[in-house]
């Protein structure tokens, strides 16, 4: 019995894979809460899109270090969420639309770059559907490095977020920063779509943002609670996912999606009040 | 609060709290020439009034007319094209003992929220919303839900209340902020007649005695709750008692077609198309 649960674990590149996943998965979970409760989920699918252009020009320029393709990803990202706000005032688009835009024209532009490499289906793949057995120590190192800023960030400004969110009116009369936590907010998302990039890929990034902090509002009645919740609900997806991988032999991405989205049915079925399978 | 001096404290800036006094007798709020134009076109035209510490001052005119765009520049919310506002003495900016109560469509209400922390956000003003809130806040906020009678409902969620009992917490939440300026957008639409009946009389014996600014639709309850009127349309079309702005011709002034005056015996009845959706500037 212990065995089965230690035996995976006996490789060096499991492990760190155990830590990749986990790390996705608590960030991811805490970020996600915003996500959610804004409605920012087509935002955050956009932006998992958008990093394509910046791994493509580090892919290309760093010839195989895959440490460079972070900065450039974070870059292309954080771009991204800004260009999608500019153009969403300034051409007065509907937000979706201005999103829509800037996720088509970030994610051809990305693909297009990646077809001047040779061999590039599968380094294109390994992109959008992550690698995360393959991640190396320096690339856990950063991912570690910026998850731990990310998550650190949110627990310190949780209650600005939390008030620019709900009522922005409010957190202007109680002269909060607003404009600047809204940007920071962005950023943060930016860098937790780089965070999931080695480990679920961009496909699956919005999986991430988006299952663990549901399973926290079905089950939890306070946004503290929903954010212990949907961490745990992360870093769960993220070590059984790793789990399901090995012993059922399939992409390991994938994997932790999918015990993602198991945990969220669970909560489905359990959840006191909104629970589809107990309707009063 | 009781007998201190109003002080408004200000966001820290580099760790030091400045405060932001008010000006001893200035009046609770002045409003000059002030000018909001959105693409170039005016929704505030000139507006100018003054109210003093404790007046309560009801905003009508029709949809359209100004009546959020006005409270929200009074809050500090909206920076205006032209003119000020002075809030005893200083401009909004610096000031969080400024209130002002969304419309009820403007927060959602499916947010993982009980009444009491909606309440305790009012608490998060002074500097303090990077901490947690400490037994002394606690304490104000479970007064402010007492002060509007919702101590029961503190732990519900927000999604549960009703309009009426929404209302009362976001009024708790202005009382836990100390506001000495409440602004309330429309807080009486969807609501009944009793509920109606129990908010205006909360209303006005506010603890604390503050000055209040609500935006109203129903002529009727603003002439019979508020002692000042403000009739809106861009312009300033009325300002002063009940009797003195509510005549045929300012009304339809404002109004226009949508006013229909009917004469009885009692007196003139005003019907108006009183119908709610939020103003055009209103959403955000």
């Amino acid at each position: 019995m212990i065995a089965f649960f230690t035996e995976p674990f006996a490789f060096p590149f499991m492990l760190r894979a155990l830590g990749a996943a986990t790390l996705t998965g608590v960030v991811c979970g805490l970020v996600g809460v915003y996500v959610v409760l804004r409605g920012m989920a087509f935002f955050g699918d956009a932006l998992a899109h958008s990093v394509l252009p910046g791994v493509a020009v580090g892919y290309l320029v760093g010839r195989g270090s895959r440490t460079v393709v972070f900065g450039w990803a974070l870059g292309s990202a954080a771009a991204a969420s800004l260009a999608m706000g500019a153009l969403a005032r300034r051409a007065k688009l509907k937000e979706d639309t201005a999103i829509g835009i800037v996720f088509v024209s970030m994610f051809a532009l990305g693909i297009a770059l990646i077809s001047t490499a040779r061999g590039y289906a599968v380094d294109l793949a390994h992109f959008l559907f992550g690698n995360v057995l393959g991640v190396s120590p320096l690339q856990l190192q950063l991912v570690a490095a910026l998850g731990g800023f990310v998550g650190l960030t949110v627990l310190v400004l949780q209650r600005g977020f939390l008030l620019i969110s709900f009522d922005p009116g409010l957190a202007h009369t109680l002269r909060l920063p607003v404009r600047f936590l809204h940007n920071l907010l962005l950023l943060l998302l930016a860098a937790t779509v780089v965070v999931c990039l080695q480990s679920v890929g961009i496909a699956l990034t919005l999986a991430m943002l988006v299952l663990p902090p549901s399973t926290g509002y079905l089950l939890a009645r306070r946004v503290a609670g929903m954010m212990v919740v949907s961490v745990l609900a992360g870093a769960l997806s993220g070590v059984f996912g790793l789990y399901l991988s090995y012993y059922a032999r399939i992409a390991a991405g994938p994997a932790v999606v999918l015990v993602g989205v198991g945990l969220f049915l669970l909560a489905l079925a359990v959840s006191p009040r909104r629970g589809a399978l107990l309707v009063r | 609060m009781n007998g201190a001096q109003p002080v408004c404290a200000r966001a820290p800036r580099r760790g030091r709290v400045e405060h932001l006094r008010h000006v001893p007798g200035a009046p609770a709020l002045e409003v000059r020439e002030l000018t909001v134009c959105y693409r170039g076109v005016p929704a505030l035209d000139a507006v100018s009034l003054s109210l003093a510490p404790g007046e309560r001052l009801a905003v009508l005119g029709p949809n359209g007319a100004g009546k959020s765009t006005l409270l929200k520049v009074i809050a500090g919310v909206l920076v205006p094209t032209a003119g000020e506002v002075r809030v005893y003495g200083q401009g909004p900016e610096g000031h969080t003992c400024i209130a002002y109560l969304p419309q009820r469509s403007g927060v959602d209400w499916t947010y993982p929220l009980t009444v009491a922390d909606v309440v305790a956000m009012g608490r998060l003003g002074r500097g303090s919303w990077l901490r947690r809130l400490g037994a002394a806040d606690r304490a104000r906020v479970r007064d402010a839900l007492d002060q509007v009678g919702l101590a029961d409902l503190a732990r519900r969620p927000i999604g549960e209340l009703s309009g009426g009992q929404a209302q009362r917490m976001f009024i708790a939440r202005a009382l836990a902020q100390e506001a000495e300026l409440v602004l309330m957008d429309e807080p009486l639409a969807g609501l009944d007649v009793p509920a109606q009946r129990d908010l205006l009389a909360l209303i006005k014996g506010l603890p604390g005695n503050p000055t209040v600014v609500v935006a109203l639709h129903e002529l009727v309850i603003a002439r019979d709750h508020f002692p000042r009127i403000l009739l809106l349309r861009q312009k300033v079309v009325g300002l002063g008692s009940p009797a003195d702005v509510f005549t045929p011709d300012r009304l339809r002034e404002a109004y226009g077609e949508s006013v229909e005056l009917v004469e009885t015996p009692q007196g003139t009845v005003v019907v108006t198309d009183s119908c709610c959706g939020p103003d055009p500037e209103g959403g955000r």
